[in-house]
C-alpha cells in the first residue's frame, strides 16, 4: 500500500476556485513539481498517465499539485469565459498554494502539450521555478490551433462521411468575432488568438535553468516541429529526449506510458 | 446555494474519488443522480458533459455524484483490473456513500456507452435505483446479436483519426483519395465480446427484467450502432414490461461532440428527471 497521503483540495484563483488534488510524500518532499494539462479533449485522454506519473513521483519523494484551470476539468466556470492569461494566473496560484503545503521546497512544473507551453509562459512571466519538464509542447500555436479545425473536419467526414465545415470556414468564424464549437469545446476567438501567439523556440531561448523536454515520437529523431527546439536545447545544456510512445493525449482508451514516466522519474531526481 | 463537494469513498480496496453537486434545502433531498462514465473515462464525460449536466441538473434541484470508477480518473486501483462487474460494484458503493452520508436512498443512474452497462446491471441487483438514464449505451450479452461492435470501437474511431492527421493522408482526404465511407465501415465492425463476458451479461439481462424503474434511452443517429442498440433495448424493455422511452438526437455521433447535441441531450435529460 501506498505511503502517499492524496488530497482533493480546491484554491481561489482570481474570481473562481481551482479544483486539486495533492499527492504528499511520507517524511519531507525533497521537491515539489506542479502538473499543467493539457486542453479540450486531450486533457480528457491524459488524466491517467498525469496520475500515474504523479503518483510514481510521489512515490520518489515528490510532493505533486494536479489541477484544472478554470473553465476546463472540475474547476468552476465554462472554457468560453477564460483565455490562456487567466491560465497563467492559475499556474501562479497553483504554485503558491504547493509551495505552502510544501514548506517551500524547490518547485518544479511538469506541463503536458499546451499545458507546457503555459508552464513555460508562467515562468517568462515571473513565477520562480527551480525546473521545468515539457511533454510533447506545443512548437508553434498556429499549426496547432489548425491541427485542432482539422481533426474537426475529420471526425465530421467519420461521422457523417463528408466534412460539414471546412478549416477555413471555422478560421473565418474565427476572425470574424465568432467562437468555433471544436467537437462540444467553445473555442473563443480569445482563446484561438492567443495560443496562436505562442512560440516555444522564443520562449525557451528566454529560459535557463534545468529543463527536461520529451518529443513523444515514432522516429528515431526530433520530429521536424521541434528540431529547432532541439538546436537550442542543445546549445544551452537543457536536456531534449526522444520518448517512443503513443501520443496518449490523442487517444481514446488507456495508454501507460512507462518509459515517459520512468525517465522523468529519473531526470528529476538526479537533475541537479 | 448549490454546492460542489469534492468526497472519497472505498470500493473493495480501492479509494474512489468523485464531486457531489448539492443542491442543498431547497433540492430533492430524497434523491439523487449518478453518473458513470465509458469504459476509459472520468467523472468528467467527454467534452466535460457531465460536468455540465450535474451543474444544470444540480441547480434544478437535484443532488448529483459524479466519480472515478476503480482504475479511472483520480482513483485508486489498476486500470486492467476494471470489469463491468467491478464497476458495477463501484456503482453499489457510490449509492452506498450518498445514503449512508445524506441520508438519500432513491437514485438515477445515468451512463454513457459501457457506463450504460454498469447501469443496467447495477439496477438489476439493487432495488433503490428507480431510473435509468442511458446514453449511447452499449448492448450486452445476446443484444449484441446483430450489433458488430465492441468495447473498443470508440478506441477505432481515435485511431483512424490520429492516423488521419497525418499531412499526406490529409491531402489524400481533401484530394477525395481516402474512402471516407470505408473508413466508418470498419469503425462500425469491431470484434466482439468473449464468450465469458456474454455469458455473464446474459446474466445480467436476466435479473433486469425483474428490474421495475423507469428506462430513458437517448442515442445520436450516426452512432454507428444506434438503430440496433437502442432498438435492442427497447423490445428488452417492452418484453419486460419496464417503463421507458427512447430518443434519437438528429445527426449526433456516439459521444455527442459538438455545443448543439450535447446541449440537446442535456435539456431532453433535465425535462425527463423533473
Amino acid at each position: 500500500m501506498s505511503d502517499t497521503l492524496e488530497e482533493q483540495l480546491l484554491t481561489p484563483s482570481g474570481t473562481g476556485t481551482l479544483s486539486c488534488v495533492l499527492y504528499t510524500p511520507s517524511g519531507t518532499p525533497r521537491s515539489c513539481v506542479l502538473f499543467c494539462n493539457p486542453l479540450f479533449e486531450e486533457r480528457k485522454s491524459s488524466q491517467r498517465v498525469m496520475v500515474d506519473c504523479a503518483r510514481a513521483l510521489a512515490a520518489d519523494g515528490v510532493m505533486v499539485l494536479r489541477f484544472d484551470y478554470r473553465g476546463c476539468g472540475d474547476s468552476q466556470g465554462a472554457l468560453r469565459d477564460f483565455t490562456p492569461t487567466d491560465w497563467v494566473a492559475d499556474i501562479k496560484n497553483a504554485a503558491q498554494l504547493l509551495k505552502d503545503r510544501s514548506g517551500g521546497t524547490a518547485l518544479g512544473i511538469l506541463g503536458l502539450r499546451l499545458g507546457a507551453n503555459l508552464a513555460v509562459s508562467s515562468t517568462r512571466q515571473g513565477l520562480a521555478t527551480e525546473f521545468l519538464v515539457l511533454w510533447e509542447p506545443i512548437p508553434d500555436g498556429k499549426p496547432y490551433i489548425a491541427h485542432e479545425l482539422r481533426r474537426k473536419v475529420l471526425r465530421e467526414m467519420v461521422t457523417f462521411g463528408t466534412g460539414k465545415s471546412s478549416r477555413q470556414s471555422s478560421t473565418e468564424q474565427l476572425a470574424a468575432g465568432e467562437s468555433v464549437d471544436l467537437d462540444g469545446y467553445e473555442l473563443t476567438p480569445e482563446i484561438a488568438s492567443s495560443i496562436e501567439s505562442l512560440s516555444l523556440l522564443e520562449d525557451l531561448s528566454a529560459i535557463e535553468g534545468p529543463l527536461y523536454l520529451s518529443n513523444i515520437t515514432h522516429g528515431d529523431e526530433p520530429s521536424k516541429e521541434m528540431m529547432p527546439i532541439h538546436n537550442i536545447l542543445k546549445k544551452k545544456d537543457q536536456y531534449f529526449d526522444l520518448i517512443k510512445e503513443q501520443p496518449f493525449w490523442n487517444r481514446i482508451g488507456l495508454v501507460e506510458c512507462t518509459e515517459l514516466i520512468q525517465k522523468t522519474q529519473s531526470w528529476i531526481k538526479n537533475y541537479k | 446555494m448549490d454546492k460542489e463537494l469534492q468526497v472519497s469513498f472505498n470500493s473493495g480496496s480501492s479509494k474512489l474519488y468523485g464531486v457531489l453537486h448539492s443542491a442543498d434545502a431547497r433540492g430533492d433531498s430524497a434523491r439523487a443522480v449518478i453518473f458513470l462514465s465509458g469504459w476509459s473515462g472520468s467523472r468528467l464525460g467527454p467534452h466535460r458533459m457531465f460536468v455540465k449536466t450535474a451543474r444544470q441538473l444540480c441547480s434544478a434541484g437535484l443532488n448529483c455524484l459524479r466519480f472515478d470508477f476503480a482504475g479511472r480518473g483520480d482513483s485508486e486501483g489498476g486500470t486492467s483490473n476494471a470489469s463491468i462487474a467491478s464497476m458495477t460494484d463501484d456503482a453499489i458503493a457510490a449509492m452506498d456513500y450518498v445514503e449512508k452520508n445524506h441520508g438519500i436512498s432513491k437514485f438515477t443512474l445515468l451512463g454513457i456507452c459501457s457506463g450504460g452497462k454498469v447501469a443496467v446491471s447495477a439496477a438489476a441487483k439493487d432495488p433503490r435505483v428507480e431510473r435509468l438514464v442511458l446514453w449511447s449505451a452499449e448492448p450486452m450479452g445476446t443484444l449484441r446479436d446483430g450489433v458488430r461492435r465492441s468495447r473498443k470501437t470508440l478506441s477505432v474511431v481515435g485511431e483512424y483519426i490520429a492516423k488521419l492527421m497525418n499531412p499526406r493522408t490529409w491531402k489524400r482526404i481533401v484530394t477525395g483519395q481516402v474512402n471516407t465511407r470505408m473508413v466508418r465501415k470498419a469503425v462500425a465492425n469491431c470484434e466482439q465480446a468473449t464468450p465469458e463476458e456474454r455469458k455473464a451479461e446474459d446474466v445480467i439481462l436476466k435479473q433486469f427484467t425483474s428490474y421495475r424503474g423507469n428506462v430513458n434511452l437517448i442515442y445520436g443517429t450516426n452512432d454507428p450502432e444506434t438503430c440496433m442498440a437502442s432498438k435492442a433495448y427497447e423490445t428488452l424493455c417492452h418484453d419486460s414490461k419496464i417503463p421507458h422511452d427512447s430518443h434519437r438526437i438528429e445527426g449526433a455521433n456516439h459521444s455527442f461532440y459538438s455545443l448543439e447535441w450535447e446541449k440537446q441531450v442535456i435539456d431532453l435529460t433535465a425535462d425527463r428527471l423533473k
